[in-house]
């Protein structure tokens, strides 16, 4: 066991941890922030398990908890600012971005860097940029639908 | 991009309203099952066999036992006498088969590599998961058997012991129902290939590969003695998932709550079947009285669920040299694998499949035989398209040969073939009750010119570049009626909703189907705000909980706008025709519904509309002051409403795109796709949208990517996303649907249910897209996957 | 996975059958080998470190040999098990031949792994055999010739 201090959407937890837990399994299982999920089964493959690990958008099933010691962490929970919709939340919404919801978050998070790295997105860099989420449900059309319109509604 | 309007024609029918989900799902605060946490909960994990085909020698389960937090860990030979086998006949269709005899961990042997042979419980994932590991299990091999045409061979290695073949079904699915009609039939469409100016006969193969929802299963139960067993289950079908339950583990009928979580990710049809892992966890959790949680995994998932089509077709067509098509002659062999799943049993897929196959098309005789070989893999699990997209993909192509014979446009070919008139039954008995083939086909072709395309693919070609179009057709179950569902699944195909109203004038609706992802939140609440003239918003449903919702087959087979919402809009119109009567006798005036509109928050006298009553008021005055009412009357408004339609239903689509290919290293790009859909009346367009863009990639993705592959000692080699490769954003079209809608005359509101057979007309379209690029090679596509690779080899063969 | 090679060993094939039939010898020429023990004339118990792509797995098992014809030939049938990572079977011929004072050793080997080793080592089942079958000839060769042996593991 270790103890880790890691601010998580604001919020400081210092946690006894074992060394082996996943940080996914930490932010879901000991934070209990439970938006944040797990698909590929800690693969790093499907990128439901998306957060920001100090702004940066990282998969939380390839890192450890304790790696995460003295880091900033947000997740989906983190997303809104005082219970306004982030224009990027909003798009999904307003262009049926997400179907089961499973893979949103993670999506949500990566496109969040990406938009902010990339204000201006062509629909082939989106797609591009969406390669590390998959999506079963929506076939991908309204997740770049909504990321394009995201883009707009922040350039606005 | 359109903003989202509010209302069409003073109604929420057919408006792109943003779905009321999305709130709780883009903020993280949605309740999927692995977010359901219960105290003193038990975490569970399976030792999966390794091997195919083996005897259990011997399970040693000490060194997993001896760690700390470890509960138990249980085999097939505990639990044998503790519980029911399967099948019960909750589970069996009312279809001749060989069902196979099995316990939710295996006993005595293994039948496929993953199947469940011991579970552990500890008070700990990660423990659990550690002891796993330390049990060891000694196999006795046996010879496997993978290949389905070997398993049905004599003499073949027997998986079912209890069975004296490998065939665990078989039908004739033309001409009648006795031998001598079979034959006659047979000998009919003997002689109308005898005489036919133009045949085909190929062998079409498609792979092993189905749907994988991006939430795996998993199962919570909880027991009581007082109140007995709680079961949170992934699954599309709580309802039948409870009577499972009930049956294997012999606990009474009022003790046995199921659940389907609120949010599922994802079920495709793969949460639809009752599998072994439910019982098991059931049974754990009372015999131990303590939670017991099993999340499986996605290596689990590969390995024993979404694995479907796995089919190959001896289809033969015969058709005129003007290009009427005649008759079809089908041979179908089916890989089922092991059959270990209730419900389905494998076998059930590729059964509908046959009676599909001959699609949209008119045929004077069809000639369709399938055999199903049990064999050493995952038993099949539905996936949308079930079992028609091997099938469609076989019958899609073919025409496309005979055009190709014929030198006709395949697009021509097809408009003349189309079923020119519904109703209709097709040579395999399937009922296609109404909408305009021909009307949606016209739609289709509205978006491309064939004469300014066949002239771009010259002057490419005139370049070595090689453009395409492919087509493809596909007539789906829009939702399945009784008549359907009972022969087929043993369940009632009628849809069924409570709708409650609150005295603050909300509605709050019940049903049993359990979706995951389809938005039948937002659905209902549009449908519910039509028919009160209440804002979308006053609308709450919940779904999948058996003790709170009427009965359901389930979120199965496009049951939704079909059934499902067919019953919520009646019992909607029940509870308006007793406000009506009360609004009447309070108002002193003789008046029954058709008199009153319901619009803004008010019910409005047609005739005055001065006279008006607030829907709140009303409401709350029927609901808490039933006084003074009309003779014969009571307070309250609620109703439950099952709603069965006059005739099974369908709905229909149609699809073109267009590809290069590159021919010196076979890959190809897709560069265009249109779909036109008649879906009947449409709820919500933007949902609709998203069905079909899903649906379509779905079956892209099975068509070029993913591939179940099993070595020759039965070894699944693709149990991770690495391996068994699903399409990315990067690696898919953009997806222009169109509609050409007929409303449903079966459906109160003229809907349709949709999406679940949708994949079915993709992998033909891409398939012959290709084949037309590649027309001066001679190629014809008859196996899936579309590899580039494997376009290559067939360009340099043409070649060579 | 099939596999079959010559090598040419510089010592008579009575010299040769001898070690094929050394437990002292195999044991230190087996790559990863931590325990081989003669349960009989032609069965033995083994404890074998390997790894095959990404998994490293610790396999015990039992090797036969079978259709003896000394000093000609045999076959050793053997079956290990890694726990968690799967298993593996091999089945190899071993024949050898005069050649003067040397000896041509020709093996064929039959080898197939299972569970999460073929699923994640399977492309790699092919180049990984031959690696330690070249290992373990090497070794073996190097043995006879009173030399130590040179690679002990497979990595």
């Amino acid at each position: 066991m270790q103890t880790i201090n890691v601010k998580v959407n604001g919020t400081t937890y210092q946690e006894s941890v074992p060394i082996r837990m996943l940080l996914v399994d930490f932010i879901r299982e000991v934070v209990g922030l439970t938006g944040t999920h797990v698909s590929c089964t800690y693969e790093g493959v499907c990128g439901a398990c998306t957060i920001h690990l100090n702004g940066e958008a990282v998969k939380s099933c390839m890192l450890l908890a304790v790696q995460a010691d003295g880091h900033e962490i947000t997740t989906v929970e983190g997303l809104a600012n005082d219970k306004e919709l982030s224009p990027l939340q909003k798009a999904f919404n307003e262009q049926h971005g997400l179907q089961c919801g499973f893979c949103t978050a993670g999506v949500l998070m990566n496109m969040t860097e990406f938009l902010a790295k990339n204000p201006n997105p062509s629909d082939d860099e989106i797609r591009h940029g969406l390669i590390g989420n998959l999506c079963r449900c929506t076939g991908y059309v309204h997740i770049v639908n909504a990321v394009r319109a995201a883009a707009k509604s922040i350039a606005n | 991009m359109a903003s989202n309007p509010q209302k069409t024609n003073d109604s929420w029918m057919g408006s792109r309203l943003a779905r009321k989900e999305d709130l709780r799902l883009v903020t993280g605060q949605g309740k999927y099952i692995s977010d359901i946490v219960l105290p003193r909960m038990l975490h569970a994990v399976f030792v999966r066999s390794d091997r195919a085909h083996a005897k259990i020698v011997s399970i040693d389960t000490s060194a997993a036992l001896a760690l700390p937090g470890v509960v138990c860990v249980v085999t097939g030979d505990d639990i044998v006498d503790e519980l029911r086998s399967m099948p019960q006949p909750v589970l069996l269709p009312n279809l001749p088969a060989k069902y196979p005899t099995f316990y939710p961990l295996c006993v005595g042997k293994v039948k496929f590599h993953g199947a469940p042979v011991a579970l552990v419980i500890a008070r700990d994932k990660y423990v659990a998961e550690d002891a796993a590991e330390l049990v060891e299990i000694e196999y006795e091999e046996l010879p496997v058997v993978v290949d389905p045409e070997a398993a049905l061979e004599p003499g073949a290695p027997l998986i079912n012991e209890d069975h004296d073949d490998n065939e665990i079904f078989s039908m004739t699915f033309t001409g009648g129902t006795t031998q001598a009609e079979h034959d006659a039939n047979d000998k009919e469409v003997e002689e109308i290939f005898q005489n036919a100016d133009v045949t085909i006969k190929e062998r079409f193969r498609v792979h092993r590969t189905g749907l994988t929802p991006m939430e795996p299963r998993g199962v919570l139960c909880d027991w009581s003695d007082s109140d007995g067993l709680t079961a949170w289950i992934t699954t599309q079908r709580p309802h039948i998932d409870r009577l499972a339950i009930i049956d294997l583990l012999d606990i009474p009928a009022d003790k046995v709550r199921v659940i389907a979580p609120r949010d599922q990710g994802g079920g495709f049809g793969v949460k639809a079947p009752f599998f072994r892992e439910n019982v098991i966890i059931a049974h754990m959790a009372r015999k131990l009285g303590q939670p017991v949680r099993w999340i499986e995994s996605r290596y689990e998932s590969l390995m024993n669920v979404g694995q479907e089509r796995d089919q190959i077709n001896y289809l033969e067509v015969a058709a005129t040299q003007d290009g009427k098509l005649l008759a079809l002659r089908n041979r179908g062999i089916a890989d089922n694998g092991t059959g270990e799943t209730g419900v389905y049993w494998g076998f059930v897929m590729p059964f509908l499949g046959a009676v599909e196959l001959p699609n949209t098309y008119t045929w004077d005789k069809a000639d369709v035989k399938l055999r199903v070989a049990v064999t050493n893999k995952a038993c099949l699990t539905p996936s949308r398209a079930f079992g028609h997209f091997p099938t469609r993909f076989a019958i899609e192509r073919a025409v496309d040969m005979i055009a190709h014979k014929i030198g006709m446009e395949p697009s021509d070919l097809r408009r003349k073939n189309l079923i020119p008139h519904l109703p209709y039954t097709s040579t395999t008995g399937e009922y296609y009750d109404s909408g305009d083939f021909v009307q949606v086909w016209d739609n289709l072709m509205s978006h491309i010119d064939m004469a300014k395309f066949r002239e771009e693919q010259q002057a490419a070609r005139s370049e070595g570049r090689y453009i395409g179009i492919g087509f493809g057709t596909g007539v789906e179950l829009s939702g399945m009626a009784s008549e359907v569902l009972v022969p087929m699944e043993n369940q009632p195909g009628y849809g069924a909703a409570s709708v409650r109203l609150d005295p603050r004038g909300t509605a709050l609706v019940f049903g049993g189907d359990a979706p995951g992802g389809q938005g039948h939140e937002t659905s209902v609440a549009q449908i519910v705000a039509s028919a009160f003239g209440i804002e979308p918003q006053d609308t709450v449903t919940t779904t999948g909980d058996t003790a709170t919702t009427p009965f359901g087959s389930g979120t199965i087979g496009a049951r939704g706008a079909s059934y499902f919402m067919s019953a919520v809009h009646n019992a909607c119109v029940e509870i308006k025709v007793k406000i009506a009567r009360i609004l009447a006798h309070d108002l002193g005036i003789s008046a029954t519904l058709d008199d009153f509109e319901f619009v803004d928050g008010q019910v409005v006298l047609r005739s005055d509309r001065s006279v008006k009553k607030s829907f709140r008021d009303i409401v709350e005055r029927i609901i808490m002051h039933p006084i003074n009412m009309p003779p014969g009357e009571v307070g309250g408004l609620e109703a439950t409403v099952y709603f069965e339609a006059a005739k099974p239903m369908i709905c229909f689509n149609a699809d073109f795109c267009t590809v290069e290919v590159d021919i010196h290293s076979g890959e190809f790009k897709i560069t265009k796709w249109v779909s036109s859909e008649d879906v009947g009346n449409v709820i919500n367009p933007l949902i609709v949208d998203g069905q079909m863009h899903g649906a379509i990639v779905q079956g892209l993705s099975n068509t070029m990517f993913e591939e179940f592959i099993y070595n020759d000692q039965g070894q699944q080699l693709t149990a991770d996303f690495e391996n068994y490769k699903i399409a990315n954003a990067a690696d898919m079209p953009d997806i222009e649907v169109t509609y050409s809608p007929s409303p449903c005359p079966h459906t109160p509101l003229g809907t349709r249910g949709i999406g679940e057979g949708r994949p079915s007309s993709v992998p033909g379209a891409l398939s012959n897209a290709i084949c037309d690029a590649l027309l001066p090679f001679g190629i014809e596509i008859t196996e899936l996957p579309l590899r580039p690779g494997a376009i290559w080899k067939k360009i340099q063969e043409s070649q060579a | 996975m099939e596999l079959a090679e010559e090598i040419r060993i510089n010592a008579t094939r009575d010299i040769v059958f001898a070690a094929l039939n050394n437990v002292e010898i195999l044991k230190q020429a087996i790559p990863g080998c931590e325990a081989l023990e003669a349960t009989s004339a032609t069965e033995f118990t083994a404890t074998v470190v390997s790894k095959i792509g990404p998994l490293k797995a610790r396999f015990t098992g039992n090797v036969t040999l079978v259709d003896v014809i000394a000093p000609q030939s045999y076959t050793m049938v053997g079956e290990g098990k890694g726990g968690p990572a799967g298993f593996a079977k091999m089945r190899t011929f071993v024949h050898l031949t005069d050649e003067g004072e040397s000896t041509l050793l020709r093996y064929e080997v039959k080898a197939d792994i299972g569970g999460k080793l073929a699923q994640l080592g399977g492309a790699l089942i092919s180049s990984t055999s031959k690696k330690l079958a070249g290992i373990f000839f090497g070794n073996f060769e190097a043995l006879l010739n009173g030399e130590r042996a040179i690679e002990r593991s497979s990595e």
